[in-house]
């Protein structure tokens, strides 16, 4: 066996063992396996927030853009560089605060409690289950591609392989598991990219060297406008093009349910400060290797493939093994996280919420293990027989779930005005708006990026929906409670609240009754 | 600068030193609200309480 493939055999043990370690401790209630007992810190929030989020599309989607546009790839990532510091800024502290004051353990759940409509969940549920399945086959289908690059084994097996070791992790040690091997990627990732530009920016004279050499084949890859200009003056792609990333990942239900794990409201600052570091090494060293193949790999077939390329052309060996553990990380730190949520969304969302009401702890965590199962088993049977681009489908995914979500997590926080029908009328109107603009192209004719598009949308859907609703009529004194903290002893307070919550709905319904 | 259009550069180098700053900004800014919270939290502790009456 090769030294690249043991070295990969290696970390996938490593991977089984960290969630063998976790799944005692998951199996003792459903909030330890669905948030892990909400006890985690910044470092670990910061890196499983980033790690989650960055996916197989940093090593596959991004670096083919910036092999086939140049520099004008890079918009992407200036907004991708500060999504996580807009993210935990805006929603961190409020988020952490409202879920738990709530009792939610689920995005979707903590939409519903907030706004007080068994409809927004059921809305909810289904645009996360379909595209957050959408966003794990493009994972899926990296992992796929990579393991057959790494092993020579056929793109059918090495997608077995890669999906079958998340899946065991991940049923088997819950969201503990998922975190800190999340944590650990995350390290890999920065580690293994910034490892191999080094070396390619020491053969090829440096930045400065990188352009003149790209500037010889074609020197409109270093406009920010796009190979021959094709995005001049298209400030409406480019802006969309950064907003996809940098407030985006507010819209993610996989990445937001972070924000409502962490261990107390003082964890957000230091989570800044990791996310911002980690983000500003790794964000922009998978497309600079896409540049590189510009000028290393200029006859290349498949784009996507630039990284698992230029990894064995000329990076040999411990190298490659290093590299292609580093996509794998990306595309693995993911995978988790989507899968967990999903099955979270099936398990607590569905099941509990509209099947079983009385489920116990025990029943839930095996309902929340089989929903997992199954959702993997669907990506692979999916993956293996539909294989469409990975960046497609990730911008795609990315771009509906961002449009039909943020609006509303932001506004759960700081509106005092939103209720039930604004939320619903900005999930649909934004969700259905990304969908047009992407399925008919809008955006050639336009000059306005789908997810801008999907954006106003949804900011309208909002403020249009709000003034047909009722808000709960006890959410302006929780909302004064998330904006200020808790302003009785936290020993006292804690649970308190969560335990009068339902009460205080009945009331409140009872008092729009009469 | 490194071979870059001038448009180009000053167009994409701002922003990780951008999102840096920010990043320091809101790490201060939490901080004070974090103390601030803190102490208001053991001012409640050492007044009287519901439970002392």
């Amino acid at each position: 066996m090769k030294v690249d493939a043991i070295v990969f055999l290696v970390y996938l043990l490593g991977l089984l063992v960290v969630g063998i370690y976790f799944s005692r401790k998951a199996s003792k209630s459903v909030d330890n396996y669905l948030l892990g007992g909400r006890s985690l810190g910044p470092a670990v929030t910061a890196l499983t927030m980033q790690s989650s989020a960055m996916s197989g599309y940093m090593f596959m989607g991004g670096p083919a853009l910036a092999f086939q546009q140049g520099w004008y790839a890079l918009w992407y990532a200036f907004g991708d560089a500060g999504g996580a510091i807009v993210n935990l800024s805006v929603l961190g502290k409020r988020m952490r605060r409202m879920s738990e004051i709530l009792g939610a353990l689920s995005p979707i759940e903590y939409l519903e409690k907030r706004f007080d409509s068994p409809a927004i969940r059921i809305v909810g549920s289904v645009i996360s289950i379909i595209f957050l399945f959408g966003y794990v086959f493009a994972q899926f289908i990296a992992s796929g591609k990579a393991l057959e690059q790494l092993t020579g084994l056929p793109y059918s097996m090495a997608l077995l392989i890669g999906v079958g070791v998340i899946i065991s992790y991940t049923v088997t040690g819950g969201y503990l598991a998922v975190v800190w091997t999340d944590f650990i990627q995350g390290i890999i990732m920065v580690v293994g990219v910034v490892g191999i530009a080094i070396f390619g920016f020491i053969n090829l004279g440096g930045l400065s060297g990188l352009n003149e050499q790209i500037a010889q084949v074609d020197p409109s890859y270093l406009s920010p406008w796009g190979k021959d200009l094709a995005y001049v003056g298209q400030w409406g792609v480019v802006l969309g093009a950064v907003l996809i990333y940098s407030i985006g990942y507010m819209g993610l239900p996989h990445v937001v349910v972070r924000h409502m794990s962490m261990k107390s409201t003082k964890t957000v600052k230091g989570a800044i400060l990791y996310a911002a570091t980690w983000n500003q090494l790794f964000v922009f060293t998978p497309y600079l290797l896409g540049f590189m193949a510009i000028v290393l790999l200029p006859n290349l077939g498949d784009p996507e493939m630039v990284i698992p390329t230029l990894a064995y052309e000329f990076f040999p060996g411990i190298l490659a093994a290093i590299l292609l553990s580093a996509v794998m990380a990306a595309i693995m730190s993911t995978s988790d996280s989507i899968l967990m949520q999903a099955g979270t969304i099936l398990s607590r969302d569905i099941y509990l919420r509209f099947i079983d009401k009385n489920a116990s702890q025990n029943k839930m965590v095996s309902i929340s293990r089989l929903s997992i199962l199954a959702a993997g088993v669907v990506g692979v049977i999916v993956a293996i027989y539909q294989p469409p681009s990975v960046f497609g489908l990730v911008i795609f995914s990315f771009g509906v779930l961002g449009n039909s979500f943020m609006v509303p997590y932001v506004a759960s926080v700081y509106s005092k005005k939103a209720n039930k029908i604004g939320v619903l009328c900005a999930m649909i109107a934004g969700g259905v708006t990304n969908i047009i603009w992407t399925s008919m192209e809008l955006q050639d004719i336009t000059f306005l990026h789908p997810f801008l598009a999907g954006l106003i949308m949804s900011i309208l859907g909002m403020l249009v929906g709000n003034p047909f609703g009722k808000k709960p009529l006890w959410i302006d004194d929780v909302l004064n409670d998330v904006k200020n903290g808790y302003n009785v002893p936290y020993s006292l307070d804690k649970n308190v609240s969560r335990d009068l919550n339902p009460e205080a709905s009945n009331i409140s319904k009872y008092i729009d009754s009469k | 600068m490194f071979n870059l259009p001038t448009d180009t550069f000053w167009m994409f180098a701002p922003w990780p030193f951008f999102w840096l700053g920010l990043a320091f900004f809101l790490y201060i800014k939490l901080k004070k609200e974090d103390e601030a919270e803190e102490r208001l939290i053991q001012n409640t502790d050492e007044g009287s309480s519901p439970i002392e009456g």
